[in-house]
């Protein structure tokens, strides 16, 4: 019979979090809206509308394809925990990140056009090294997630615009740490890898009340994403000739784990005035609904440390972001675009741990559009600066100060069939 | 050539690409110590009893006095050729009268008792009969140089005293307590200037500051089963010899100009050496309360509600004692007495302890002493002290801070004591001290690091 060792002192609580966004998410999904700072709920003039309002589409003519990729490069760095050495100095691993989007529409009469898009609303990761001071709550962290995302707009007025969604979405995650074993005090590799899938959808509304004017609003629903038989192994640092191998071993069985992740709901609202024929100004509104994820829970098939269920709190709120965009066209082929935004953190205070070191952002952008043709290109540079996050109150006690900042680049290519 | 006008910016937006924007690095990566803080921890001396000497695993032994909360507070201090008593492998302890040191941990669950419900650990003692180069009477230290040093040890804590011997006690003879240990530390056999208690020895050396952490052995030692190798108090010391020395510890120490720091007594009824045999009888098959035909647990002989059964209680209780006759191996005999801790006992011990607190406040508070709440920090195991991640707990074994003896702590129990300290240091001292860093030392201590038991420099 095999006994496992029911052990108190172990927090077993994967901690499924990832870096970047509000949260996890990723708005950035086409050139030229992140060069606006994502205010683009209300133009939504290229086929990147499928994701950041799909009422947008019924502007666009004949068959048309865009594909993008960003590159995501974040810094951050950790100093602490207090209680160890409040100078205490820990960088991330540097990663980069490079998601890419696929988007195409097509004009079916006047009124309808459909399209399609493919792209990864959240994800990203943080890695910091297996020996290091926060290695008990996260060493690497790794999150996917496709979307596919056919939708159907109806033009209702030459002026009013109307859509629908559906979303597929695929995940992929793998949780490290390290946990201790207090017997020998080893230290035991843990890794959670999961693929997993959910459905849901979206609407959005376009409304020009005059020439110069337009009103968008855009709704994603929450996604369920349900994880099964996911691989827990665990790595003992002792072989089987040790003595205490055969606990350890049943104590951290390799099985499986399923856990369910509900990702939020995301709605936009923008207005965007055209000043001049030259210049246009977005201001949009977002709410990221990280309520939704309040705790994971993990479940295994054979207990882990004597329980076949964690639960981590995780206690998210939702967060709001403030965008704003501006285009100026100095001609017929090229635009120059600028934008603002302000993002606020969706984790509280006592709950921020490293797998997720994010916080309040001020993000700055710039990009241009250059048209050739059929063709069109888009870039962006964007500077993502994070106010530097300083918990004095973590429930894990892991106090210190979080810094982070980011560089993202991103060219989307168009063509108009 | 139009293309030519736009060039530029293609031109600007590689260069941002090239560069990007990074953090900023720290210039300064981890706490350093100040010359002020270097010179208070120049010349750290401590006084006291087990946990002070770095006792753990029923033992003193270098493996783990070099893991001592007073070496990690000499360790994060910067302390210069701090010295302690350092023993040989197995080291000497309780179970030194009968040829064995150090405890250990053989088998988290016992192979041999396959069909346990509950893990039993196997622990044993390492017997001197493995180590025959350890020679437990004439030179039990790990060398000639540590047993010859030419000053007193920077620690003079001593397994096994009584608080006022700090002050007067000389030799094992010359002592209230008989501490076997007291000749170690001290060694007045060959001291030049006489036999120097050690609160002496400390003054001699004009410390710069003063870990005095004493009382805990006034009570322990009535209150745990001390067989044949230590003298048993027949009480604690009585509150009123505790004030009146404890306050002439206190001047005394003080008279060596020295910063003193003292740490108040914990409450050793919550240590698992007393909460971990429990008052029915276990089955050895199943390692689970034996239920008798009614399906009730049974009481054990000589154990009456209320009580606790000392950790060396197990030992007997294998032995048939306190078990009926008729019920698994049980002889029909009482648990002996000295292995059980019976209600008026118990309220002994909280009173001594209950009063010694109190005296150690007022005492330390009239002189400007900064006192380590010892007995709040170890009453926080009960729920767990988190640290990074981590939890410890006061489980048995499991739970991290308490060694194999169930009393002492362990490696990383005195590194949670140590930065306790380093605490009340930092805050009184308006000092910046760096803490023990906790997963780093967990990360050292890992078996694949620590595996040799010849860890001896």
């Amino acid at each position: 019979m095999l006994k496992k060792l029911t052990v108190t002192a172990l927090t077993l609580v994967f901690s499924a979090s990832m870096v970047f966004g509000s949260g996890f998410s990723i708005y950035e999904q086409g050139a030229k809206a992140t060069a606006m700072s994502g205010a683009f709920a209300a133009q939504a003039n290229d086929v990147t509308a499928i994701f950041y309002n799909p009422a947008g589409i019924t502007a666009l003519n004949g068959f048309q394809v865009g594909f993008g990729v960003d590159i995501i490069m974040p810094h951050a760095n950790f100093t602490g925990p207090t209680s160890t050495d409040p100078n205490l100095y820990t960088a991330a691993d540097d990663q980069t990140f490079t998601p890419v989007t696929f988007y195409t529409t097509y004009q079916i009469n006047d009124k309808m056009n459909v399209g399609f898009g493919f792209f990864t609303p959240f994800g990203l990761g943080s890695t910091w090294d297996d020996n290091w001071a926060g290695r008990y709550l996260a060493t690497n962290t790794q999150v996917q997630t496709f979307f596919l995302n056919p939708v159907f707009a109806y033009k209702v007025m030459d002026n009013f615009s109307v859509a629908i969604g559906f979303n597929y979405a695929i995940g992929s995650v793998t949780m490290e740490k390290m946990i201790n074993f207090p017997v020998n005090n080893s230290d035991v590799h843990s890794k959670l890898a999961a693929d997993g899938n959910g459905m849901g959808w979206n609407i959005g509304l376009q409304y020009k009340p005059t020439e110069e004017m337009s009103i968008g609003f855009a709704y994603r629903s929450n996604v369920m994403l349900k994880f099964k038989d996911g691989d827990a192994t665990f790595d003992l640092p002792v072989d089987e000739t040790d003595p205490l191998y055969p606990i350890m071993r049943s104590t951290f069985p390799n099985t499986k784990g399923s856990a369910d992740l509900e990702l939020p709901t995301l709605m936009t609202f923008g207005v965007s005035y055209d000043f001049t024929d030259q210049l246009t100004a977005e201001f949009d509104y977002v709410v990221t609904g990280w309520e939704s994820y309040d705790k994971l829970t993990v479940t295994f098939d054979d207990p882990v440390g004597g329980s076949t269920e964690t639960t981590a709190d995780k206690n998210y709120q939702n967060s709001a972001s403030l965008r704003l965009g501006l285009e100026y066209r100095l001609n017929d082929q090229l635009a120059l675009r600028g934008g603002y935004m302000r993002d606020n953190h969706a984790v509280p205070d006592e709950d921020v741990e490293p797998s997720l070191p994010e916080g309040d952002r001020d993000i700055y952008n710039i990009g241009f559009g250059y048209k050739m043709g059929a063709i069109t290109i888009d870039g962006y540079y964007m500077l993502l600066m994070q106010k530097d996050r300083v918990i004095t109150n973590s429930v894990h006690d892991f106090n210190g100060t979080y810094k982070s900042v980011g560089n993202l680049y991103g060219l989307s290519f168009g063509y108009a069939f | 050539m139009k293309y030519l006008k736009y060039s530029f910016i293609f031109i600007i937006s590689g260069l941002i690409l090239l560069t990007g924007c990074n953090l900023q690095e720290p210039e300064i990566r981890e706490t350093t110590l100040s010359n002020n803080e270097k010179l208070l921890f120049s010349r750290l001396m401590a006084v006291g009893d087990n946990i002070v000497a770095g006792y753990q695993n029923a033992a003193l032994t270098e493996k783990h006095q070099k893991r001592g909360f007073v070496a990690l507070l000499a360790q994060q201090g910067q302390t210069p050729d701090f010295m302690q008593p350092l023993l040989g492998y197995p080291g000497l302890g309780s179970e030194s009268y009968s040829g064995y040191g150090t405890l250990e941990l053989r088998y988290l669950d016992n192979p041999n008792t396959p069909n346990t419900v509950n893990p039993d650990p196997q622990i044993y003692a390492v017997p001197f009969a493995d180590y025959p180069d350890f020679d437990p009477v004439s030179m039990p230290y790990v060398s000639e140089e540590v047993m010859t040093y030419p000053l007193p040890y920077n620690n003079l804590g001593i397994p096994g005293i009584v608080m006022e011997d700090i002050l007067s006690g000389k030799t094992k003879l010359k002592s209230k307590s008989h501490s076997g240990m007291i000749d170690l530390v001290l060694r007045n056999s060959a001291n030049p200037l006489g036999e120097l208690p050690a609160f002496q020895q400390a003054k001699l050396f004009v410390p710069s500051l003063m870990i005095c952490w004493a009382g805990m052995y006034d009570v322990l030692g009535y209150a745990q089963y001390t067989g044949n190798a230590q003298i048993k108090l027949s009480a604690p010391t009585s509150a009123e010899r505790f004030q009146e020395k404890y306050a002439a510890l206190m001047d005394s120490l003080l008279s060596t100009n020295a910063v003193v720091v003292a740490g108040n007594v914990p409450d050793i009824l919550d240590m698992p050496y007393f909460n971990l045999v429990p008052s029915v009888v276990i089955d050895t098959v199943t390692n689970a309360p034996y239920l008798n035909d009614q399906g009730n647990p049974v009481p054990l002989l000589g154990v009456e509600e209320g009580s606790r059964v000392l950790f060396p209680g197990k030992n007997a209780e294998k032995a048939g004692y306190g078990i009926p006759e008729g019920i698994l191996n049980g002889n029909g005999q009482d648990i002996p007495a000295d292995m059980v801790l019976d209600t008026s006992e118990i309220a002994l011990v909280r009173e001594a302890i209950e009063n010694y607190n109190a005296i150690i406040d007022t005492v330390c508070s009239n002189r400007h002493i900064p006192v380590v709440d010892m007995y709040s920090m170890f009453k926080e195991l009960k729920t767990g002290i988190s640290e990074s991640g981590m939890v410890f707990t006061d489980a048995y074994i499991s739970g991290g801070f308490y060694s194999l003896d169930g009393i002492h702590p362990s490696d990383l129990g005195n590194a949670l004591i140590a930065n306790e300290w380093l605490r009340t240091i930092n805050d009184s001292f308006r000092a910046t001290i760096p803490y023990v860093n906790i997963p780093q030392l967990m990360s050292d201590l890992q078996p694949m690091n620590t595996d040799t038991l010849t860890t001896n420099q």
